[in-house]
């Protein structure tokens, strides 16, 4: 019988889809923790909080046909949003929540809860973005699009907190634009925020350094506590560098291997054993490259088998050489699905 | 009161909904453990063996440690440590209990969170079940000196997230291709990553001494040439009926008879690798714990 494509219906068994693709429904959308009762139990929990590419708390809650406390859950979930604003980062340490963004809530809906969605879109809530998961059906897999319908995520809040002038004194006005320059353009994620003497500047939630502005002078400290006199250009420059390497760290393009913790990546790996760092990434992955296509990359080549011991040194001949050869390759190809030749060895 | 297993396999009942991501004791994260990995590319090479003796070994040295049986679904860890775990990882990663309640003491010193067995493939282990693992490590890391992860074998990505989360990878390899070959694919798919672990090497059921040494000399040169990875030689752990013969329910090798040959190379391998990491004890974590580790690796899935 051919059948199409079938969302669940049911509350639970929606979001156990949706928990598992939080990319698919907003990039960078991570989850924290699940089931947050922001109603006092009135109303049911929201399903998830999660972290968006902007550091900002994100409750996601889905909408299915008949569920008559939706409209009250998302106002009390818009409202706790509002009430607790970033005294959620303080409560929940492991969201990394970016001080001074404020969170929205999401509902995830089928086609089964539009009526519901549509009342909720005449609303027209402040902070509250809906969309529809559109499924379909592909090579036999049921996939779903998103369809947003009030507030996507080009309509997220990028609204950061009102921020006060930072007090810097004009000879190092252009220090510090140079360092906010630099750290702006390193991703749309990162904010900057502070008082009037100082600035944090953070990627989504994690520290990539601090500038301080005290006695006419700069002062910059790193992730790792480590300062930085910005008397000079130079030392500017430095700064920034440390600001980059932080990000590029913290975001895994970082090209430093070895990954030991508290240690700055820029660091020459003078302690490793026999050392194992000099000639790290010498075949590196591409930046943002993802773990998928690193792996399918991975393919050896038949100068490698060769050096291992394989067809060009190999006695046994051919039988034995393909043996070999199917042997990696099914190692590094059958998880990508793509292996579909018969197996000569196994294990 | 027990978390409603049963309920956690049905459905979302009430327990579950309780006992779902129940929050471990917060813990200092500025000290946390090293984290080792014990992976292969090609799957019976020995690591099973090797991570439990190699925690019982680290457990005599006075360390606190751990393992976890990350090999999901064939996991046998608790079989060697000779223990019936009451939850696995498979409940941990359902959400049905906590990793202090999913880490079981053993007869022999080491904690142990076994593996699970209802997880018939790598391929059903989504980046929400690798987050709620990442969360696990961290209360484990956070807990103990030494945390080893027995990794399943294959570079599946859930996998390779396992080994990318530790500090350091010890590839367990024997001396004939086929291996050999699968420790290099390993290899040169962490090399591949922007950042990943030290990699030392460990060739076991060596027929005659030096093999090993030769069979790391090989898959060095070749890592050094093709990958630009450097790997660190950790020994070789000679071919042994009496490991062969071993029956269900017999006492690690390290217990039952820690003068025999493989009992004195795991010895040796445990003091080599000790002076390559510069001790084998919990260092400061800043924000780069495992869990962060892990989570920057599941964000590039």
């Amino acid at each position: 019988m051919i059948r199409g494509p079938v969302l669940p219906q049911m509350r639970e068994g929606l979001w156990a889809l949706v928990a598992g693709r939080l990319e698919a429904i907003e990039t960078g959308l991570l989850l924290v923790l699940e089931d947050l009762d922001c109603s006092g139990g009135r109303l049911g929990a929201v399903e998830g909080l999660a972290r968006d590419a902007a550091g900002a708390p994100v409750l996601l809650t889905m909408a299915t046909d008949g569920d008559a406390l939706l409209a009250g859950r998302v106002l009390a979930a818009s409202e706790f949003l509002q009430r607790v604003g970033d005294s959620l980062a303080a409560a929940v340490p492991e969201g990394n929540f970016a001080p001074g963004v404020n969170g929205r809530v999401v509902v995830v809906g089928t086609e089964g809860a539009s009526a519901s969605l549509e009342s909720l879109r005449r609303l027209s809530l402040p902070g509250v973005a809906l969309c529809r998961l559109e499924p379909f059906r592909i090579g036999g897999v049921e996939r779903f699009a998103v369809r947003w319908l009030a507030n996507g995520p080009e309509a997220a809040a990028k609204v950061t907190a009102a921020q006060v002038d930072f007090a810097v004194a004009a000879d190092r006005r252009a220090d510090w634009q140079t360092i906010e320059q630099l750290s702006l353009r390193l991703d749309p994620a990162v904010r900057i925020d502070g008082d009037r003497f100082l600035r944090r500047i953070t990627w989504q939630g994690r520290l990539l350094g601090e500038v301080c502005a005290a006695d006419g002078t700069l002062r910059g400290s790193g992730a790792d506590g480590v300062s930085y006199r910005l008397l000079s250009p130079r030392d500017v420059r430095e700064f920034g560098d440390r600001l980059v390497r932080r990000y590029a760290e913290l975001t895994g393009l970082s090209m430093d291997g070895g990954n030991r913790a508290g240690e700055p990546s820029a660091r020459p790996r003078e302690d490793e054993v026999g050392g194992g760092g000099a000639a790290r990434n010498a075949k590196g992955v591409a930046p943002g490259e993802s773990l998928r296509a690193s792996l399918s990359s991975a393919r050896l080549t038949p100068e490698e088998y060769s050096a291992l011991g394989g067809p060009a040194r190999l006695a046994g001949g051919g039988t034995e050489v393909a043996g070999v050869a199917e042997n990696v390759i099914r190692a590094v190809s059958a998880q990508e699905g793509s292996w579909a030749g018969p197996t000569m060895r196994t294990d | 009161m027990e978390p409603d297993l049963d309920a956690s396999k049905a459905g979302r009942g009430f327990l579950r909904r309780i006992f779902r991501y129940k929050a471990a004791p917060d813990v200092s994260r500025d000290r946390e453990a090293l984290v080792i990995a014990f992976a292969s590319g090609k799957g019976g090479t020995g690591k099973s063996f090797l991570t439990t003796n190699a925690a019982i070994g680290l457990h005599r040295l006075g360390r606190r440690v751990a393992v976890v049986d990350c090999d999901f679904g064939l996991a046998n860890a608790h079989l060697l440590f000779g223990v019936n775990p009451r939850f696995t990882m498979q409940h941990l990663l359902d959400g049905a209990i906590s990793a202090q309640q999913a880490l079981m003491p053993t007869p022999y010193g080491p904690g142990l969170i076994a593996g699970g067995s209802g997880i018939s493939s790598l391929a059903e282990l989504g980046a929400r079940h690798m987050q709620v693992l990442g969360r696990a490590l961290g209360w484990v890391a956070a807990n103990h000196d030494v945390v080893l992860l027995d990794c399943p074998a294959g570079l599946a990505p859930p996998a390779m997230i396992t080994v990318l989360a530790a500090q350091h990878v010890v590839v367990v390899t024997n001396p004939e291709i086929a291996a050999l070959t699968d420790a290099y694919a390993l290899i040169k798919c962490l090399a591949r990553q922007p950042s990943w672990p030290t990699v030392h090497l460990v060739v076991n059921r060596v027929a005659q001494p030096g093999l090993g040494r030769a069979t790391f000399e090989r898959l060095a040169e070749v890592s050094r040439r093709f990958a630009g990875c450097e790997i660190h030689y950790l020994g070789e752990v000679p071919e042994d009926s009496a490991v062969t013969h071993r029956r269900l329910g017999q006492a690690p090798l390290l217990v039952s008879h820690p003068e025999c040959p493989t009992s004195l190379a795991i010895q040796s391998m445990l003091s080599t690798l000790e002076k390559n990491v510069g001790g084998l004890q919990m260092q400061a974590s800043a924000n780069q714990g495992v869990e962060a580790r892990m989570a920057a690796q599941i964000r590039r899935w």
